[in-house]
């Protein structure tokens, strides 16, 4: 994480990314255990395919591996890792004839370990919007994956997008207006 | 849909729309104001559809070793180096490792249906229905609405798609995409059944009102061949049962589940029983929704292990979603259809609250309340067929 570091045995992010500029290998994989699952969310929300999001996570490591030492620590390591992901997602993607289908994203995506688990209402209820949001557009999904997957701030997240917080702001509302309309035309409604 | 009056919290669609400055409604801002649990499922709601979406994104072990594998290749000497390449890294250990997996799935369901006969799959995906895979790609496969199941030993990709066209032994399915058939591929029609054919030993899901812990049927599907439950998960949601029968008799039966759990069903003249028959390619129809369960080749293609269309009629159809998806008033304090449960909501009284459109989830819920949200379909024991029966149901009612 990032900020002052509270143990002195542990480095923060911004401490891993020098170390891979000086080429250490084992910051690039800390990196990329703190880092690596939220990505390669970010990325299968922003280009909606499974695999073609594992090879943008694959380019962004590798372009991280090539790039740490332009880090100047101005944002925190996910943000930046991110927007790096961002434009591995759009070099790809003018490589790709991408394809896809909203239920891609709601329903392609493995597994996580197995372990025995139940689905309780709640858990309906969370699968009924995620499977709303997988039908929202691109840029509603980004956001509010930034929001409320990465937890980004709206101000970090305008960063990852390079737009301004307004726009952020109102992309944001947009997406819970639209999510919330899906989830009308589902039948939820008064 | 209408709330019932007495239903004092927001539904999902309120939720949403409380962050979004849109339109809700003087009762709704009135309520959020007033109800504490509503305004943190307002914050909630959103966030725990997303994180459920995130949670199945685990990065796949070994993805890191082509990342090193490249960066040892640029920092070989020079004459040891691949070639300069204008493009991205094609990543070809991390594909290695996930054709690795579906080759051992093509191969064990292969043995499977083929009675160790040792047939492969071999399959052509055609580039036109391959969309990452013939420019430049590395042979990327672009996934088109399929549902990764995970079980114990093997992975199944599970398909739901109208089917366009037969075209000698492919099929060409809505996306479009293209599965290829061989002789081992299990090829299914649902049909109506009656009682007679739920008799002991059958594999049967069950969808019915929870009465205690025993289950008034609607729709009994008898899974095609012996079908297994090798894992608990269906008897963690009232009214819903997955397992093999015993006891059968005119009035009802029992069905054991994989846990060994043992849930009394009783049948009446509205229970619905359809199930699975024996059909060929000849006998699919183009148009049909069909539900496929695949298997992905090497080099991308998609083999189909089995492959069901259901042949109900619309008129069938219609009557047994009406009975099975009837809107179900909860009693003061529990939950109805369309409903948001409070922070801590309980379980809801019975399944039709869960799978009805205007309830909960609609019917792609059933795949995960038989087997949890990050397995679907794991209670039915990672059988293909089961699988695919499963599936058409929940699209047929779905639909």
């Amino acid at each position: 994480m990032d900020g002052p570091a509270g143990a002195a045995c542990v480095d923060t992010d911004a401490d891993l990314v020098r170390r891979v500029a000086a080429g250490d290998r084992t910051a690039l994989a800390a990196l990329y255990e703190q880092h690596g699952q939220a990505i390669l969310a970010q990325i299968v929300l922003a280009v909606g395919d499974r695999t073609l999001a594992e090879e943008v996570l694959q380019d962004t490591m590798l372009a991280l591996w090539r790039s740490a030492a332009s880090f100047r620590g101005e944002a925190k390591v996910r943000t930046w890792l991110i927007a790096i992901a961002r434009r591995q997602a759009r070099d790809r993607m003018r490589r790709h004839r991408v394809n896809t289908v909203a239920d891609d994203i709601l329903s392609g995506w493995p597994a996580a370990e197995p372990g025995p688990e139940e689905l309780t209402l709640e858990r309906a209820e969370a699968a009924v919007v995620a499977e709303a949001i997988a039908g929202l557009s691109t840029r509603y999904r980004e956001i509010l994956g930034l929001v409320y997957g990465a937890s980004l701030s709206l101000a970090e997240a305008a960063e990852a997008l390079q737009v301004p917080l307004g726009t952020v702001k109102s992309r944001l509302a947009g997406a819970r207006a639209a999510l919330a309309s899906s989830l009308s035309t589902k039948g939820y409604t008064r | 849909m209408t709330i019932p009056e007495n239903s004092p919290h927001l539904t999902l669609a309120e939720l949403a729309a409380s962050g979004s400055n849109g339109p809700l409604s003087a009762a709704a801002t009135a309520h959020l104001d007033a109800c504490a649990a509503c305004r943190a499922r307002s914050r909630d709601a959103v966030a725990d559809g997303v994180r459920f979406l995130l949670t199945r994104c685990q990065p796949p072990p070994g993805l890191m070793d082509s990342v090193f594998e490249v960066i040892d290749a640029q920092q070989a000497p020079a004459h040891d180096r691949r070639p300069a390449r204008g493009g991205p890294a094609r990543w070809p250990a991390i594909r290695w490792h996930h054709r690795a997996k579906r080759v051992v799935l093509a191969t064990a369901v292969a043995a499977v249906l083929l009675a160790g006969a040792g047939a492969g799959l071999a399959t052509t995906l055609s580039p036109a229905a391959q969309p990452g895979g013939a420019e430049g790609g590395g042979g990327a496969i672009t996934h088109a609405g399929l549902t990764l199941t995970e079980c114990p030993r093997l992975r199944l990709d599970v398909l739901g798609r109208r089917l366009q066209q037969v075209s000698g032994t492919s099929l060409l399915l809505a996306g479009p995409l293209t599965v290829t058939t061989s002789p081992g591929t299990e090829i299914l029609r649902q049909v109506t059944g009656t009682a007679a054919d739920v008799t002991d030993g059958a594999t049967v899901l069950v969808i019915g009102t929870a009465k205690g812990t025993a289950i008034t049927s609607m729709l009994v599907a008898v899974m095609p061949g012996a079908g297994s439950a090798t894992q608990s998960g269906a008897g963690a949601t009232p009214g819903l049962a997955y397992g093999t029968v015993t006891d059968a008799r005119d009035t009802g039966f029992t069905v054991v589940e994989g846990d060994g759990t043992r849930i009394p069903v009783t049948m009446s003249a509205s229970s619905s029983v359809i199930t699975a028959v024996p059909s060929s390619l000849g006998e699919l129809r183009a148009g049909q929704m069909t539900s496929v369960v695949v298997s992905q080749g090497p080099d991308g293609t998609l083999a189909a292990v089995t492959v069901e269309q259901g042949s109900l009629s619309a008129a069938a159809l219609n009557a047994l979603r009406e009975s099975l998806l009837k809107p179900r008033v909860g009693a003061p304090g529990q939950p109805g259809p369309g409903r948001s449960y409070p922070v801590g909501g309980s379980l809801p009284g019975s399944l039709p609250n869960v799978v009805t459109p205007s309830g909960y989830g609609g019917a792609s819920v059933l795949p995960y309340l038989l087997g949890g949200s990050t397995r679907p379909f794991a209670s039915l024991g990672c059988d293909p067929s089961a699988i695919t029966s499963v599936n058409l149901i929940a699209l047929a009612l779905g639909g």
